[in-house]
């Protein structure tokens, strides 16, 4: 047989517990009493001998009064008590019942619901705090993730719609030349690329631990020299100097040899991406104690005081067209940061707008033995 | 009608402007807001496609200051955002529709046509002066059931001239609707485009259907 809802319920033990442990109280003291009134009754009265052969049917009486009253008191109290558990218990349980039926409304589209508890600073109000905490912290967590996957939706709707359009504007050319399919497939691999490119970033963005899943040791300098090799004809093309001498000592760090590749590429990039012509891009590695310091700073637009917090954020752009253009997805420098810090450093930036801006990465140093 | 496409991204620009040229539309591109600003204070156009997301100066601003400018010129925004916050503001500053990307050409022609029956002076879908008949959704003509091959000009010219029916269309608005900012033409091109129309016409047995009115224009029907 199951048992009913209302019996399932901590009120409902609660209540039991306490009428048990009242009646187990009263029928003591019941038995208490009776046998009290018993022994004084029984006491002969030595005074006077009349007196005490009538008072036997008295005595009687009054023991039947007092087993009366007592009875009639104890069945108030068992009432008056279980009752009075009964409310009690159910104001102290019932925002329980509150958090519970918040919990159950919540979801992942629907974590606006807070339970607002004002009682006396108890358990049960530390309980409800705490879950209206806990209900915010995840609906910034949701938010988070929704704002992400639309930015990246969008980024994502560019080259498509570029790549469709080219496709359907094509197809309702009766007679396409060679030339049309050969500028489509341009265009197709540009966006492609870019989806690409895309992606790659979010899956970065989204893992927890990539970046340290292969540790190796990393020569800085010497993937600076690549970069700058890499890079070295886009900066003679923008009339662009790059200024880099590798320092005398190796910078040896423990990490990905990719993801800091990719790293300091988008740092590199950036100062030639967003600097003038005939500007100059400076390239540093020191050591400072047991970490080393990478420095890129450029000579180019600079970044806004009110843009600058944002910087390292996921898809943020200053200019929104210009990285486009470049084929930019506002992903690099939240990939900069999240590489970084996953390896224990630190990154940050300092600028002037219209005089160019300074990118610093701290790195620990692998231990030299 | 005269088209005027902004948007950053050069390849769908270019691709979007392409494709309306192939509907015998004249387009013009502006890369940026403030490019697009200039373009529409210079130029006569009948309808913007405008994206939001615009370097220089916000698809919003350019929705806002261009109907400043002139109630009359249609705007077709689209936008990569999938929320409607930006298609409501847009909406409410003036735009006439909106397009998401990414969106299927022959969608935004529909629009496009949509937009124009609902701005222009006719509002029917197929236009028609006595048995002159203009189908702007396939491009073709037919005076009665024989149908004229008309070239993308001609038939640009024809259809302005038919969406303004009765009324005097000079050479310099010709111009203006017909033509985009790489046509370096004099009004003489525009004589010839119309005496090839005519003779066209002409061959199919419609005789002066486009009058001339002297130093003011040309004029189809009434």
């Amino acid at each position: 047989m199951k048992t009913p809802p209302f019996m399932r319920t901590i009120r409902f033990r609660l209540t039991l517990w306490y009428v048990s442990f009242l009646m187990i109280v009263v029928i003591a003291l019941l038995i208490g009493l009776n046998i009290r009134v018993g022994s004084i009754t029984a006491i002969p009265m030595p005074s006077n001998s009349a007196s005490q052969v009538q008072s036997v049917p008295q005595d009687n009486s009054f023991k039947n009064e007092v087993g009366k009253f007592s009875i009639m008191g104890a069945m108030i109290a068992l009432v008056v008590g279980s009752v009075g558990i009964y409310l009690l218990s159910g104001s102290i349980l019932k925002p329980i019942d509150r958090v519970t039926s918040l919990a159950k409304r919540s979801s992942y589209s629907n974590l606006k619901g807070r339970l607002h508890y004002s009682g006396p600073n108890d358990e049960v109000k530390r309980l409800a705090d705490t879950f209206d905490d806990m209900l915010g912290r995840l609906k910034e967590a949701a938010d988070f993730q929704k704002q992400f996957i639309q930015d990246a939706s969008h980024e994502l709707r560019t080259p498509i719609a570029t790549a469709l359009t080219n496709i359907e504007v094509l197809e309702m050319k009766s007679e396409a030349s060679i030339e049309d399919y050969q500028e489509l497939t341009r265009i197709l691999k540009l966006s492609l690329g870019r989806m690409n490119n895309i992606s790659n970033s979010l899956q970065l963005l989204s893992e927890d631990s990539d970046s340290t899943a292969r540790l190796e040791k990393v020569n800085i300098s010497e993937i600076m020299t690549d970069v700058v090799k890499e890079v070295e004809l886009e900066a003679r093309r923008q009339g662009v100097l790059i200024n880099w001498t590798p320092p005398d000592t190796d910078a040896i760090v423990l990490g990905d040899d990719f993801r800091l590749r990719q790293v300091i590429f988008n740092l590199v990039d950036n100062a030639l991406k967003y600097n003038r012509s005939e500007g100059v891009v400076n390239i540093t590695v020191q050591f400072e104690s047991q970490s080393v310091l990478i420095q890129v700073a450029d000579t180019g637009i600079g970044i806004a005081p009110a843009d600058l917090p944002h910087i390292f954020d996921r898809f943020f752009r200053v200019d929104k067209s210009r990285s486009r253009q470049h084929g930019g997805s506002g992903l690099g420098l939240a990939i900069v940061k999240k590489v970084i810090e996953d390896l224990g450093g630190t990154v940050s930036v300092e600028s002037i707008l219209g005089q160019g801006s300074t990118f610093s990465v701290w790195l620990p140093l692998y231990p030299q033995i | 009608m005269r088209i005027l496409v902004i948007e950053d991204e050069k390849d769908l620009a270019d691709a979007i402007a392409r494709g309306l040229s192939r509907q015998a539309y004249a387009a013009d591109i502006a890369y940026d807001g403030l490019q697009a600003m200039e373009l529409v204070e210079i130029n006569s156009y009948d309808l913007l496609i405008l994206d939001l997301n615009l370097p220089g100066l916000d698809g919003l601003e350019v929705c806002r200051r261009t109907r400043e400018k002139d109630p009359r010129i249609g705007i077709l925004m689209l936008t990569a955002r999938a929320g409607q916050d930006d298609r409501v503001m847009g909406l409410n500053l003036g735009a006439d529709d909106y397009l998401v990307k990414p969106f299927h050409f022959p969608e935004l022609i529909a629009r496009v046509r949509s937009i124009f029956r609902r701005t222009g002076e006719a509002r029917k879908v197929i236009l028609r002066v006595d048995d002159l008949v203009l189908d702007p959704n396939s491009i073709t003509v037919y005076i009665g059931d024989q149908r004229i091959p008309l070239t993308a000009k001609e038939f640009a010219i024809l259809e302005y001239l038919m969406v303004n029916a009765g009324k005097v269309v000079s050479q310099e608005e010709l111009l203006e609707h017909v033509w985009n900012e790489d046509a370096n033409l004099f009004t003489l091109t525009i004589k010839v485009h119309i005496n090839n129309l005519r003779n066209k016409l002409k061959e199919a047995g419609k005789v002066d259907c486009i009058r001339t009115v002297k130093g003011k224009g040309y004029v189809i029907g009434a």
